[in-house]
């Protein structure tokens, strides 16, 4: 379980995130909706410990950054929205030092390796190439393939189908529909919602930098009578149709 | 310790891959060949130091090999382009901050640069006839205060810290290092007893700094790119027109006083070296002007400002700027101190005089391309990028200024600096003038 409590962040005088609270339970697929600019990113970097909240805490099945930081590390998967991808080494090679530096050992490490190449890839050979010559979903796929190697039970992912194709977001839905057992949490922001409709078992809206939804999906789509768009922009504060604004390029 | 010894051996292996990358490849073996090469001849001059005439003791050119490798090192980060620090074990994996730190500092170390560094080190201590083990103990504990010192300056440029009171730590240490070297002189170097206390306030600086970052300036390369513009930092560089015309002045001083010591071949009519020195003097400048001048003066500004609205990778530009020169210099190098030491007549003031001019005209391309944006036709063309007037008028110059300061070096200081000063004012004039006229072709 991951309970988000009293998270606040400016950056200089705006306020990106204004007294978040959040509880994300188990065996869930969490997903975080909002605006361009609403906070999302800036919520799972903190929750990630890339960038540091102004004030709150994030606990992590009751523990928290300051005493368990590496426990929680260990824990965790991350797909942010950085490349941190070291671009010189093969996808093979960065994913063997990435479990390595989880302590997968070796002959398991080879087999996880070959097995999500596979699967996202096709083939193994497809990760023996250097980095800086993937794809941009290449590279996201990479480094999915790097947030869950060592089967993390907190799973962040930042935007995961932007700049995947139809068949890779697929992949990654059924990825992730399988993922969420034993007691873990998966948690993501995106931007779609077909793909969101597909994973999500509960929903939260961000909006003005405050949390205006937190509930399960069928609470969300208002037991099935609205579809996720509209339910996402009825809930929006300031969505108001204003097509007659640009009536001159018709 | 063993998945650090894992990525440093990856790292290397992809340094050398040849298949990957060939043309890279082969232009490291040959920056590795040429470490070795200067390593060699740097040793051999130190070693004929007692027995010819020249103006350096052994010590005294120890001492500047390790300041002249320190400088390089911290401009490197920089200029021409700045490079962003690179994080190899990223904030979210299990490992703690201080290790995280080692980890990747470890990392930093293992590049072209640092790799040819150590070779060229490693030859010079190897045929050098003297106390190398002090050598090697010295140059490696001030590259690494230096790389330390650089980093700070990144971490500053790159991140936000939790509270600003920190950025005190690298202008601390850096006025701390700069009046060490104002009170001990080149001898600081020497002082290991201080450069262990640098390094090891160093070392806790950057980890205290890396403990207090609150996230990165640096979300993409694009937005690296546009930072680097609003960058106070580089604002006060290239936006300042006072310092920039400080900066300006001072290396065309610089430039001039090396100049200025043909006139002790001059007056010792040593002709064979005389007429090396020509070499030197003509026609190195000429080719380093034309190309790195007049080719960089333009092609720098027109890629900047490319790069500013189309968020070119800053990767990209480095390259090509190294295509530029590698092209010229290496053969200019190669021809320059081959004569010279096929001739028996290589001397520390020949490379001093080599190194200082290419790496000043470097330095005045720089900062000039930063004035006009400029367009280049072909990146290799000598007819399309070639100013006759602006290479005449430095040979001219220069050939003037060699034979008006022929009384003595006091004389030679004042002539040079306000030779320097009348001659970038004059410049700088043209430039406004009739800027499209003056320098190159392209704009016609």
């Amino acid at each position: 379980m991951i309970v988000i409590s009293k998270v606040s962040k400016n950056y200089s005088v705006k306020k990106v995130l204004d007294n978040i609270n959040i509880t994300v339970p188990q065996n869930s697929i969490y997903c975080l909706l909002g605006k361009n600019g609403a906070g999302k990113t800036t919520l799972i970097n903190i929750m990630s410990d890339f960038i540091k909240p102004d004030a709150g805490e994030i606990f992590f099945d009751n523990m928290n950054y300051n005493a368990n930081e590496l426990e929680i590390k260990r824990n965790m998967g991350v797909l942010s929205e950085a490349n941190y991808l070291i671009e010189e080494l093969t996808g093979y090679e960065y994913l063997t030092f990435v479990g390595k530096l989880y302590g997968i050992p070796k002959k398991e490490l080879k087999n996880r390796i070959e097995s999500l190449a596979v699967y996202f890839f096709e083939s193994v050979e497809e990760i023996k190439k250097v980095i800086t010559h993937f794809s941009t979903g290449m590279k996201k796929k990479l480094m999915f393939c790097s947030a869950v190697i060592h089967k993390p039970r907190f799973l962040l992912l930042d935007e995961p189908f932007e700049g995947l194709d139809p068949v890779a977001s697929n992949l990654l839905i059924e990825f992730l529909n399988r993922y969420k057992i034993n007691s873990r949490v998966i948690f993501l922001s995106s931007h779609n919602l077909d793909y969101i409709e597909k994973v999500a078992t509960h929903i939260a809206v961000l909006d003005n930098s405050k949390i205006i939804f937190d509930g399960t999906l069928s609470l969300f789509l208002d037991n099935g009578t609205k579809n996720i768009d509209e339910s996402l922009l009825s809930k929006l504060n300031d969505y108001k149709p204003r097509i007659k604004e640009v009536e001159w390029a018709f | 310790m063993g998945i650090l010894a894992y990525l440093l051996i990856l790292r290397l292996k992809r340094i050398f891959d040849i298949k990957a990358h060939p043309v890279k490849t082969i232009s490291i073996i040959l920056a590795f060949i040429f470490a070795v090469f200067y390593g060699v001849l740097f040793s051999s001059i130190y070693n004929s130091i007692d027995t010819k005439k020249i103006y350096l003791s052994k010590h005294e050119l120890e001492l500047y090999l390790i300041l002249t490798l320190m400088i390089i090192t911290l401009i490197r980060g920089f200029f021409p382009s700045y490079q962003p620090i690179k994080i190899f074990i990223p904030q979210n994996f299990p490992v703690s901050k201080v290790k995280k730190f080692f980890y990747n500092l470890l990392n930093e170390f293992v590049c072209p640069y640092y790799l040819g560094l150590i070779l060229f080190t490693g030859t010079f201590s190897i045929l050098m006839k003297g106390e190398r083990f002090i050598f090697i103990i010295n140059t490696s504990l001030w590259i690494t205060i230096i790389h330390l010192f650089k980093r700070i300056l990144q971490l500053f440029i790159e991140f936000r810290t939790r509270k600003s009171i920190i950025l005190i730590i690298p202008f601390v240490t850096g006025v701390f290092i700069l009046l060490s070297f104002l009170y001990f002189g080149i001898n600081l170097i020497n002082n290991n007893l201080i450069a262990s206390i640098f390094l090891l306030a160093l070392l806790i600086s950057n980890i205290v700094i890396e403990k207090s970052i609150v996230e990165s300036k640096q979300k993409t390369m694009k937005d690296m790119v546009r930072k680097q513009l609003t960058n106070p930092v580089v604002k006060i560089i290239i936006g300042n027109s006072k310092l920039r015309t400080i900066l300006i002045s001072s290396l065309l001083v610089k430039f001039l006083l090396v100049l200025t010591n043909a006139n002790m071949l001059l007056k010792s009519n040593d002709l064979p070296g005389f007429y090396l020195y020509l070499v030197n003097l003509f026609l190195s400048p000429v080719i380093l002007f034309t190309y790195i001048f007049n080719n960089t003066f333009g092609y720098l500004r027109s890629m900047w400002l490319t790069m500013n609205k189309a968020g070119v990778s800053l990767i990209y530009y480095s390259k090509n700027i190294f295509k530029i020169y590698l092209v010229m210099i290496l053969p200019d190098a190669i021809i320059t101190f081959l004569l010279e030491y096929f001739f028996n007549l290589l001397s520390f003031e020949y490379i001093l005089i080599y190194v200082t001019s290419g790496f000043v005209l470097l330095i005045i391309g720089i900062v000039n391309s930063f004035y006009f944006p400029k367009k280049i036709e072909s990146l290799f063309s000598f007819r399309n990028n070639t100013s006759l007037r602006a290479n005449l008028i430095s040979i001219i110059t220069v050939t003037l200024i060699i034979f008006i300061t022929n009384i003595s070096i006091i004389f030679s200081l004042f002539v040079s600096i306000s030779g320097s000063i009348v001659i970038y004012n004059f410049f700088r004039n043209r430039i406004l003038r009739n800027r499209y006229k003056i320098f190159s072709a392209v704009y016609r």
